[in-house]
């Protein structure tokens, strides 16, 4: 892990957790309660007609018209549609891409959400297959930004929801490389060129923060570039 | 034999969207899947043009997908090319009511990263 | 005005620009819809926006038993989205919210789609008193970490100040309030570290929120006016909060 050094004599030494630091609470958290002398509720309204109602704090009452049931073991949210479960997926990519907007070429954005918004499309979408994973779109934008290819890929979503891009050699054109990424900040290279007319092809397991060298020692490192 | 590949798994040009190729994990499992399907194109016992339109009608009565491209390749080759490792590759007809050309490749799970590049090259140099 | 005043950085380190409105008087439903009609052909994606506040306390009831009571009250209002979901107008009825993901295309766009979204939100509001005008921007410094280190004070100089003997810091949290007498407001800037998105990089989070409360009335001259000066003041806390070596290797900066 990094770590802060100061050259002040504070001595500001900062060492990046694996967690996300937590902000100050500034809203009261609320858990279910099951106070003594309260049945179980199903529905907050239920709770609060059954407690002594009134505390230090006044606002407007409390109505079951406008809020949902917040206390329910059984409560399950309503079934998404396929047309909301890939808009969310469109949308979290989207957000996502934002963040990281600021080292992006110029163009790749707007490319990157056309190419998306082709491969999430609800028409013809197999419901057996997942939609785009926030995790394996993190890999992708950490390998992109890393890597930091010239030539714009192809993109392709396998069956469990892992973002692909596909480069070809721009000498060979029968010579590619695609990369799956995964989950947990790893990539998986499938390629294959031509070697004395044989085709060959080749794979390698890496961690995204190896990807450079892996492409380096796959020698296919220019294929990604436009030059 | 004939294996239908949905838009997300085809290879295309950032730039121009031509379909350059088919993606490796074309010829992977999906999650639960024992083996892979393909058209059998000899079962329609017709002109090789003709198989070809009878066996992608039969696959889309499975998954229609009007996106999809077909690849096609030589028996031989295909099991040839899904060789690699111990377990031997098995190519059986495994008709189904909405296929009758149906059949069912068996090999290694998961499949063989180099396996699933081979058959995505050899099904694309022949597809519709 | 900032000496960076003409300059621009090429990567600015915007990750989220708002500004933010209240009024004093909220407007009804249909007054709301109506805004939420009127601004959909800006934005096309929609989807419903619900504020909850709930209060709940225990108290010692009078047979020794502990008393739960709750109170709260919902508020449901818009929020509109454009199709690369980086510029977002929420309405609710005494508020509207505008919005800026990055990446950060400049203040004249921004502040164009704001005059536009004002204009079409207080044609509904027949009420107009302003309670509450805010600028906040949310920016984010990624640190090149070199090794185990990250020189986090070369390019940031707003951080705690700890002892050495406490050891390294695995994370922190500092929020700083000013007075800002130069619009009659105050800002609070808040820093702590984040997960970083790229990688070999430490990320920092510097969020600077400029408010003020409005106790007379204003026309939208004025208002466009402060909101300008607060601008102003926003740029000239980030620009404190920040060093060249940032400004040069981190955000792109060229002087013109």
């Amino acid at each position: 892990m990094p770590t802060t050094k100061s050259t002040k004599p504070s001595g500001l030494l900062y060492r990046p957790s694996t967690g996300r630091t937590e902000l100050p609470k500034q809203s009261m958290m609320w858990s279910a309660l099951r106070p003594s002398g309260v049945d179980a509720a199903s529905t907050l309204h239920d709770l609060v007609t059954k407690l002594t109602p009134g505390t230090a704090y006044t606002s407007a009452p409390l109505t079951t018209e406008t809020l949902r049931p917040v206390i329910s073991p059984t409560r399950q949210e309503p079934k998404k549609s396929l047309d909301e479960v890939l808009f969310d997926a469109r949308a979290m990519a989207k957000i996502s891409a934002s963040r990281v907007s600021m080292y992006l070429r110029e163009g790749w954005r707007d490319k990157l959400f056309y190419q998306l918004d082709n491969l999430l499309d609800p028409e013809e979408w197999d419901p057996e297959d997942k939609p785009l994973q926030a995790q394996s779109f993190d890999t992708f934008l950490k390998a992109i930004c890393d890597v930091n290819p010239s030539k714009r890929p192809g993109l392709g979503l396998s069956y469990g929801g892992n973002l692909i891009a596909a480069w070809r050699s721009s000498v060979n054109k029968d010579d590619r490389v695609s990369l799956e990424f995964l989950p947990g900040g790893k990539v998986k290279l499938i390629g294959s060129r031509f070697v004395n007319e044989e085709h060959v092809s080749f794979s390698a397991l890496t961690p995204v923060a190896a990807l450079k060298q892996t492409l380096a020692d796959m020698s296919c490192v220019s294929w990604l570039s436009c030059e | 034999m004939m294996r239908q590949v949905p838009y997300k798994l085809l290879e295309r040009d950032a730039d121009t969207d031509q379909v350059l190729g088919f993606l490796p994990g074309a010829f992977s499992h999906r999650p639960n899947e024992e083996y892979l399907s393909f058209g059998w194109l000899e079962y329609f016992g017709g002109t090789f043009s003709d198989n070809l339109s009878e066996c992608k009608a039969a696959i889309q009565r499975v998954r229609k997908d009007k996106k999809a491209l077909h690849g096609v390749a030589q028996v031989g080759r295909a099991k040839a090319l899904a060789q690699h490792g111990e377990k031997l590759v098995r190519l059986v007809y495994y008709p189904n009511d909405k296929n009758q050309s149906h059949s069912a490749m068996f090999m290694e799970q998961p499949a063989p990263e180099s396996a699933c590049e081979d058959l995505a090259h050899e099904f694309f140099k022949q597809h519709c | 005005m900032s000496a960076l005043s003409k300059s621009t950085y090429s990567r600015p380190p915007v990750l989220e620009a708002v500004i933010g409105i209240t009024f004093s008087q909220p407007i009804t439903d249909s007054a709301l819809s109506a805004i939420d009609r009127r601004l959909s052909k800006h934005y096309l994606m929609h989807s419903d926006n619900e504020h909850v506040n709930l209060l709940m306390s225990t108290t010692l009831g009078a047979d020794n038993r502990r008393v739960v009571g709750a109170q709260g009250h919902a508020t449901r209002g818009h929020r509109r989205t454009n199709p690369g979901m980086d510029e977002i107008a929420v309405l609710m009825p005494d508020s509207l919210t505008v919005s800026q993901l990055a990446p950060y295309q400049g203040w004249d766009a921004y502040f164009f789609r704001f005059k536009r979204d004002f204009k079409a939100y207080i044609r509904s509001n027949i009420h107009r008193e302003i309670s509450r005008v805010g600028v906040r921007y949310i920016n984010r410094v990624d640190i090149p970490a070199a090794g185990n280190i990250v020189e986090h004070e070369r390019f940031v100089d707003i951080y705690p100040r700890v002892p050495e003997a406490l050891g390294p810091m695995v994370g922190f949290s500092l929020q700083a309030q000013f007075d800002l007498k130069s619009i009659g407001g105050h800002t609070t800037v808040n820093t702590f570290p984040v997960q970083p998105v790229t990688l070999r990089h430490a990320s920092f989070l510097v969020d600077i929120d400029v408010y003020k409360t409005i106790t007379t009335p204003m026309t939208d001259d004025s208002l466009y006016s402060l909101l300008t000066q607060m601008r102003v003041e926003k740029n000239r806390i980030f620009e404190a909060c920040v060093t060249q070596r940032a400004r040069e290797e981190l955000f792109g900066y060229a002087n013109h």
